[in-house]
């Protein structure tokens, strides 16, 4: 396969690559390009929680009270109350005050410049269910904040990779952070993906061939701010994830159900076995997956 | 009558030039050794991979077939390699996933 066309970018504190099918167009690359970071900036104020003027801020200021959101905000909010039903709570949108409590306060890049050396004590989570929605108008109980995360990547992820391809390209893959999706037509051997190493980054751990679909990757070495401090966090305890899974690494249709079902994976361990097309490193050096080496069978 | 005090033998020019090399050499390289002797921090040893055991789990209980036409098959993952390690150089990858890297 010819070297495909690349597109890199920073958004939503990551960095963020549009990787296309080398025989586009070099208009409809660009124009790809250009609509890929489009859908980013949109999303990213939509979704932001460390930016003042974004919609998610607004909302979260307005807990305890009813306040209107936008089409694209509700339907967000409803993927995520339903997530959190289905998962028995275990993937939770309402999970911002412990994040705080941790020490994720800030964006990630100030977070790492400034070290935080006390936790503070842990919030409880699990008040998703005490959320209401109705059309567009949404009310968070009083104290309640929404961090949608890595879905709102995700869901960032999955409109961009379609609207490349809607702009000519025949296949196209968006890549946010590790979080990708493929869309379009793609070669028919699929794509190598490599899986990164958690404790050491840059190195391979494996490599999957994907021919469609998501790939999303959870860990809890990334973001990182100190011994035992990070941005994922167990509902049930209010407190960073300690489950002895390092890394989750998660096949799904879309990017978005690929991220829910990382965390859920980093927090019920290695049950998510059971369901879902997945690679788990634990925290004692083993790599868990139900993809089989020798027959290359595909857990349904 | 004392007898002639017997003469220190003296170095030649040549043999102290040598001396000098080494031991400016000595005084040169002796902070390598040092830094090299001394064991790395533990955040500098956690970045070399590995060699981590591949465990396949066959813990696919159930299997949930959604009779939908309109919906993909399921899904085309297969498993290549796993390590980093082997004699051929393998082909990068089209892309990379991990945990959120910023």
């Amino acid at each position: 396969m010819d070297t495909p066309r690349r597109h890199a970018f920073r958004s939503m504190g990551t960095s963020v690559s549009l990787i296309a099918d080398p025989g586009s167009p070099a208009q409809a690359f660009e124009r790809a390009a250009r609509t890929v970071e489009a859908v980013f900036a949109r999303e990213d104020l939509r979704f932001s929680r460390f930016r003042g003027d974004s919609e998610l801020t607004r909302v979260n200021a307005g807990a305890g009270r009813w306040t209107r959101v936008s089409p694209a905000f509700a339907r967000l909010l409803a993927y995520s109350l339903e997530a959190a039903a289905r998962s028995d709570g275990l993937f939770d949108p309402t999970v911002l005050p412990s994040l705080i409590a941790a020490g994720y306060d800030r964006d990630f890049d100030e977070l790492i410049a400034g070290a935080r050396d006390a936790l503070h004590p842990s919030e409880p989570c699990g008040r998703w269910s005490e959320v209401e929605l109705d059309g567009d108008l949404v009310r968070l109980p009083a104290g309640v904040g929404l961090d949608f995360g890595g879905i709102a990547k995700g869901w960032a992820v999955d409109l961009a990779a379609r609207a490349a391809v809607d702009d000519g390209l025949r296949w196209a893959i968006v890549n946010a952070g590790g979080d990708l999706r493929i869309a379009g037509a793609p070669p028919r051997d699929g794509f190598e993906i490599a899986i990164d190493d958690p404790e050491a980054p840059g190195h391979e751990l494996s490599r999957l061939r994907v021919a469609r679909g998501a790939l999303a990757t959870s860990s809890v070495t990334a973001r990182a701010w100190g011994p035992g401090l990070h941005h994922l966090i167990d509902p049930r305890t209010g407190l960073p994830a300690d489950t002895g899974i390092l890394q989750a690494t998660v096949w799904a249709r879309t990017c978005a159900e690929a991220e829910i079902l990382a965390k859920r994976a980093l927090l019920s361990g290695s049950s998510i076995l059971d369901r879902v097309s997945s690679v788990l490193v634990t925290g004692d050096g083993r790599v868990l997956t139900n993809l089989d080496l020798a027959t290359s069978e595909v857990p349904a | 009558m004392t007898e002639p005090r017997a003469r220190r033998t003296r170095l030649s020019r040549r043999a102290l030039r040598v001396w000098a090399w080494v031991a400016g050499g000595l005084a040169f390289f002796s902070p390598w050794a040092a830094l090299g002797l001394s064991p790395k921090p533990a955040a500098q040893a956690a970045q070399t991979p590995k060699d981590r055991p591949v465990i396949i789990v066959r813990r696919i209980t159930r299997r949930v077939i959604v009779q939908d036409v309109a919906k993909p098959a399921a899904p085309q993952i297969r498993y290549v390699s796993s390590g980093s390690s082997g004699g051929a150089v393998a082909a990068p990858p089209t892309t990379t996933t991990s945990g959120s890297h910023p």
